[in-house]
């Protein structure tokens, strides 16, 4: 007898314990009272999160991007000499 | 079931806090035969029964009907049991007191008693870590197939697979570390 077998022999033996006669009824109701059932998740709701999430991310490569080009030393100084020209 | 079970859950989310109350009554049973299976305290169970309910209320919008309500309300109850056992602090032995329990005496009855055995079941599988135990516990105690193990933890099949096979691995360890392989030699022999 391996560890399966002696698993399902006690299993076997413990699937007739049974629990005890509860009742959680009135108490889950307790609960509950002042609780209301969340808002289930919306797919379509969070591929629309998701792309305004990437057009955001885009927005802002393309900006800093930007600014980087315009903090160029080789721009900056091809700027002053066009000014002093 | 079902149909009654659809009204209801339709009743629930238009505040109807009776429709909830027969959900309750319904499957209370079928929960609580569940739940026992990760505690044997009685007060603890009650605590994880009201858990399961109230954690189920909350998430009823998130109920597709897809599949019968039974089956979505045990993940959920799988759902709290395993949060449960991953909260409980692990013994620090991992080993078996056989004084306690007899399991020798156990494994070898013919008829043995279901709630000794219970107990020590459940004592013996308290040993291994949540994940272990879990697997165990739905694939033996509750005799769910692999596939259905998968739709109630969210693992996937092969998951399952590699993860009841691990645990019957640290098992068999955890019973020669505890002087029980000798047992496992016996019945054998006996077989």
């Amino acid at each position: 007898m391996n560890e399966h077998e002696l698993l399902a022999k006690l299993a076997g033996a413990a699937r007739r314990d049974l629990p005890p006669d509860i009742d959680v009824c009135q108490r889950v109701l307790q609960d509950i009272a002042f609780l209301r059932p969340r808002r289930a998740f919306d797919p379509v709701l969070g591929y629309f999160a998701l792309a305004a999430c990437l057009a955001a991310a885009v927005t802002v490569a393309l900006a800093v991007g930007s600014w980087l080009r315009m903090q160029d030393p080789l721009l900056v100084l091809a700027n002053s000499v066009t000014t002093v020209i | 079931m079902d149909s009654l079970d659809l009204a209801d859950v339709g009743g629930s989310l238009r505040g109807d806090g009776q429709a909830f109350a027969r959900i309750v009554g319904r499957h209370q049973p079928q929960i609580t035969a569940r739940m026992w299976r990760f505690t044997h305290d009685r007060n603890r169970l009650e605590e994880l029964v009201q858990e399961v309910f109230v954690e189920c209320y909350v998430n009823l919008r998130s109920f597709k009907a897809t599949g019968p309500f039974s089956h979505w309300l045990n993940a959920i109850a799988t759902r709290v049991g395993y949060r449960y056992w991953k909260r409980q602090k692990q013994r620090a032995s991992r080993t078996i007191n056989l004084q306690d329990w007899d399991l020798p005496v156990l494994a070898r009855q013919e008829q043995p008693d279901p709630q000794r055995v219970g107990e020590a079941l459940h004592a013996l599988l308290a040993r291994l870590p949540a994940r272990d135990r879990l697997v165990l516990t739905l694939m033996y105690l509750e005799e769910l197939s692999v596939a259905k193990v998968a739709e109630q933890t969210g693992w996937s099949l092969t998951m399952v697979k590699v993860q009841a096979h691990r645990a019957r691995k640290k098992l068999r360890a955890l019973l020669e570390k505890s002087g029980l392989a000798d047992l496992l030699k016996d019945m054998e022999q006996s077989s």
